[in-house]
């Protein structure tokens, strides 16, 4: 059988005495740390009732929720998130992405890359990203056979680095996108340094919900935007929570956005999109029991916030 | 935990952690790398093992140790590294097999061969889904069926 002949292999496998001993030594050696704690949460919640088309621009600490009175082509109103973001001057990126971003600029296109790692993703940026101390190690979400992996991907466009990063916790899509605006950003600045957030896709329907427009693939459908409510983390960051729902479809789309150093990041457990047609991704079947909010609040709290 | 325990575990455990990091990198001086980040680690105290689960932390420890690692070498654009070639081990042939696969999916096969361990603890370790470790497991005999001369009804 495979698994004898495997096992017979690997028995052969030890480590070395010599290396046993060295790291009995070293281990002598260390002196015992004391465990780490993490500070008690400060949690402070505001709630901002979405109230239709005329809704009114509401502000809380680095983020503004609003819907724009611009037209959006349905005869609605387009539902903005902004936040206080920088704008990056070009050379406090890296080389190799100054070099990219020359070219997109050049062409006209977006460009992709696919490094192999968070790390090497903070590499090529060269503006310091966050560290996540719990979604270190985490796997890329592994999809059905023959669907496509969404592994993570930075891709430029001018004024606007992106980062995409899918993980998979206890059978959940948890995925962390970053987006980093550059000074060339010539899109939306709303009201001086803030800038858009969530951008393009959502309409305030005026009976409390929001429809998600979608994609050209088809992708999309109505969603209700039940909550939001802010949390501050020990350093001040204030990480700005939604909980969406969709009728008739069990579970929750639950977001977790925040900006630190100039950076925003964005959080996303899709529960409810893993019937939604259009969606070449997989969404792992899951019920309440699950837990997603915490796995969210867990994501959240591994950020190595300084 | 005492020193005289973390002594103990170590005696007790340092194969297997070598064992899985070794079946992840396939190389033996980086499994022992491994190894010893992880017995530092469990000597710091920061964190430890909850009693009876002893061995299951030190997997856990080991496959993100590894895991690490291997982003490292990927970094350092040198991706796979079958150092250990086998000219003149025993099994050779299985152990290319094995060593063909990607590491995630050597690392699912390692816990379910040779450490009979269940799915479900299989993902506690690996922090993936049962239905990932059933996929990768899936995954990984099919190509073992290609590489392998064997009947492939025994895989």
């Amino acid at each position: 059988m495979i698994q004898e002949r495997y096992k017979k292999m690997m028995e052969r496998e030890t480590l070395r005495d010599v290396a046993k001993a060295s790291i009995l030594e070293r281990m002598e050696q260390t002196e015992a740390r004391r465990p780490v704690r993490w500070p008690a949460l400060a949690a402070a919640c505001l709630c901002l009732a979405l109230l239709g088309t005329a809704i009114a621009a509401a502000a809380t600490g680095g983020f503004g929720l609003w819907a724009e009175s611009r037209p959006n082509g349905d005869g609605g109103n387009d539902l903005s998130v902004a936040a206080k973001q920088k704008l990056f001057g070009e050379d406090e990126f890296s080389d190799a992405l100054q070099k990219d971003m020359e070219a997109v600029r050049e062409s006209g296109t977006a460009s992709v890359c696919y490094p192999p790692d968070w790390q090497a993703a903070r590499d090529y940026v060269g503006v310091p990203l966050l560290e996540n101390c719990f979604l270190d190690g985490r796997e890329t979400f592994e999809p059905p056979e023959g669907k496509p992996d969404h592994s993570l991907h930075v891709s430029l466009h001018p004024g606007l680095v992106y980062l995409y990063r899918p993980y998979e916790v206890d059978g959940l899509l948890l995925t962390v996108s970053t987006g980093i605006f550059t000074e060339e950003y010539d899109g939306d600045p709303i009201l001086g340094e803030w800038v858009p957030f969530w951008w393009g896709n959502h309409a305030a329907n005026g009976d409390g919900t929001v429809t998600f427009r979608g994609d050209d693939d088809g992708a999309g459908g109505v969603f209700r935007l039940d909550e939001t409510w802010t949390e501050t983390m020990p350093d001040g960051t204030e990480v700005l929570y939604t909980r969406w729902s969709r009728a008739g479809v069990e579970g929750c789309w639950l977001g977790a956005d925040f900006v630190h150093d100039g950076i925003g990041y964005a959080l996303d457990i899709f529960e409810i999109w893993r019937d939604m047609p259009g969606l070449e991704v997989a969404f792992a079947p899951c019920g309440p029991e699950t837990g997603y909010e915490d796995i969210l609040r867990q994501a959240v709290e591994g950020f190595v916030f300084e | 935990m005492e020193r005289e325990e973390q002594r103990r575990l170590f005696e007790a455990y340092a194969d297997d952690v070598f064992r899985l990091a070794y079946s992840y990198l396939g190389s033996a001086q980086d499994a022992e790398d491994v190894c010893q980040t992880v017995f530092l680690r469990l000597a710091e105290g920061r964190t430890g093992p909850r009693p009876g689960k002893e061995k299951q932390w030190l997997l856990t420890c080991a496959a993100n140790a590894s895991k690490d690692l291997l982003r490292s070498f990927w970094r350092r654009n040198v991706g796979e590294l079958p150092e250990d070639v086998p000219a003149a081990r025993e099994d050779g042939e299985l152990y290319r097999a094995v060593m063909s696969l990607p590491p995630k999916y050597r690392a699912v096969v390692h816990l379910y061969y040779y450490e009979g361990i269940g799915q479900r603890e299989i993902g506690e370790i690996l922090h993936i889904s049962r239905t990932a470790v059933q996929t990768r497991m899936s995954r990984a005999r099919a190509m073992l069926r290609k590489e392998l001369s064997d009947d492939p009804g025994e895989i």
